[in-house]
């Protein structure tokens, strides 16, 4: 338990380089997004079928939005 | 590669990781008020987008059993990838974000106390939402 800080901060410092690869790559994450996404991926999660599931989570929720638009 | 998970890791159940993810797709919805019963309740919709969610990973579970079933199908390593994606960026005028792109990668490869277990399998991620972002 003595290194668990320097453990945090360099679990820290790797989310920041993914969340920055997110954003050259252009994959529209945010970094709660990306860090739920990380914690799939070490339960096993396949990344293309998670990938799949977030396309699908976006455009329900774009079409969510959508319809309370129009519904108010 | 240290691939056992301690009791710690196993904090975040998968179910409890997708309830997460859907309540992050929630974002800036306007809920139902007592006044207006025609928009949707929160939870009536985190039921629905984590039954779509649950859904869309049945049918790839699927498909990951059937692409078992056929091993000769080739797989272009997630590196590769990356690769080709940091070349489109130089093709599209971006080349200072490619080479940060390619120096990033490397240093994520070599840095040794790496805490995050599955690396490749966030980066394939990565790759797959490449460019679904907002326009930039």
């Amino acid at each position: 338990m003595a290194n668990a800080s320097g453990n945090m901060s360099a679990v820290r410092e790797t989310m920041d380089v993914l969340l920055e690869i997110s954003r050259l790559l252009n994959t529209g994450l945010d970094m709660e997004t990306l860090s739920i996404c990380v914690r799939l991926c070490e339960q096993g999660i396949n990344p293309e079928a998670l990938s799949s599931v977030i396309k699908e989570l976006r455009r329900a929720s774009d079409t969510l939005k959508a319809s309370e638009s129009t519904a108010s | 590669e240290e691939t056992d998970q301690g009791p710690a890791d196993k904090m975040d159940s998968i179910t409890k990781l997708f309830g997460d993810l859907c309540e992050s797709h929630m974002v800036g919805f306007p809920w139902r008020t007592a006044l207006n019963s025609r928009k949707h309740s929160k939870n009536r919709t985190k039921q629905t987008l984590k039954k779509l969610a649950y859904d869309t990973l049945f049918v790839h579970l699927f498909q990951d059993e059937a692409r078992k079933l056929q091993p000769n199908c080739t797989r272009l390593p997630v590196k590769n990838k990356i690769i080709m994606l940091s070349f489109n960026l130089r093709i599209c005028g971006m080349s200072s974000e490619a080479d940060r792109l390619e120096e990033l990668v490397e240093y994520l490869e070599q840095s040794n106390g790496i805490q995050i277990s599955d690396l490749h399998a966030v980066l394939e991620l990565l790759v797959e939402l490449s460019g679904t972002g907002p326009p930039q």
